[in-house]
């Protein structure tokens, strides 16, 4: 479910969400949320303050700028308590265990033949930290079955955070759907952009009417740089 | 000045950490669910050939007890990786 990052009401999308619960048993709402990913998309329109492309070589990755990331992150636990809190309860998520995880507390299983760990129930801020307090050595397991609960801002256009993306949809998936997404989840270079390719990402052209001359254009600065970093 | 490009500095490392992290994670999520959808594939395989008697009992439960050899042979062969 995506929930455009510019936006301030989102008045129609819970009464949509509500009315598509409406008719469900317990159990089937169940499911349903549990396969459920909520993202604040195009999360690229926020701005100013400027992204942050961290050019690695020749490639480039995408940040938001401090000011922008706390923003989004506000975002995501406003709309995390608005739309996933509500039916929390109900939600069942997994992650891989890779540590021998075993722990006594009310809505954790484990199968240990598939290696898979389960918990139900909803996972917020403040159950990770009591977990990952009490349990510090599964402290990573915590942290991924929590992933499961957020609301994930990311950009397309900047290609920001799609790893988080893509490891909070796998989580998600049946073992029959996990095997047919293994050719498209196959790209190990979900967040970086080449950097040749940044050239159309700035929106911003600085024109002079009085001498009709274009003083920036990101574009021709980048081709004027090239020659000396290439 | 040089406080406020120090932490700048400090916020795009920690936010590039943050961002491998997640890369390497999604690396190992594919690999260890692809592993556990292929077990539970040969289980339910399994279960089917024992519902008709195809095989017997005990040798399932054995073919069941190495599902690991089976999921490494099996990844091999579909090319899950």
């Amino acid at each position: 479910m995506a929930i455009h990052a510019d936006n301030r009401s989102v008045v129609f999308d819970l009464q949509s969400l509500k009315k598509i619960m409406e008719g469900y048993t317990q159990e089937q709402k169940a499911i349903l949320m549990s396969k459920l990913t909520f993202i604040l998309t195009k999360a690229d329109v926020l701005h100013p303050p400027s992204w942050i492309a961290a050019k690695i070589g020749n490639i480039v990755k995408f940040l938001p700028a401090p000011e922008t990331n706390s923003t989004l992150e506000q975002k995501s636990l406003y709309y995390q308590k608005t739309f996933i809190e509500p039916y929390g309860s109900l939600i069942v998520s997994k992650t891989y265990n890779d540590c021998d995880f075993y722990i006594q507390e009310d809505g954790f299983k484990c199968d240990e033949d598939l290696g898979l760990i389960y918990y139900k129930g909803y996972m917020n801020a403040e159950k990770l930290d009591k977990y990952q307090q009490k349990y510090h050595q599964y402290k990573k397991v915590f942290e991924r079955l929590y992933d499961n609960y957020q609301v994930i801002p990311c950009s397309s256009v900047f290609r920001y955070n799609l790893n988080k993306l893509m490891l909070v949809i796998l989580n998600k998936l049946g073992h029959e759907a996990t095997i047919q997404f293994q050719k498209l989840i196959a790209s190990d270079a979900l967040d970086q952009i080449p950097f040749e390719q940044t050239e159309n990402l700035c929106n911003l052209l600085v024109y002079e009417p009085k001498t009709q001359k274009t003083l920036f254009e990101f574009s021709r600065w980048l081709n004027t740089r090239k020659t000396t970093w290439w | 000045m040089s406080n406020n490009f120090d932490d700048l500095n400090k916020y795009i490392n920690n936010q590039l950490a943050v961002q491998d992290n997640n890369s390497r994670k999604v690396a190992l999520a594919r690999e260890r669910y692809a592993e556990s959808a292929v077990i539970s594939l040969v289980k339910a395989a399994i279960d089917w050939l024992v519902d008709r008697s195809e095989i017997p009992k005990p040798t399932a439960n054995l073919i069941k007890a190495s599902t690991s050899i089976i999921a490494t042979l099996a990844k091999s062969w579909f090319g899950l990786f």
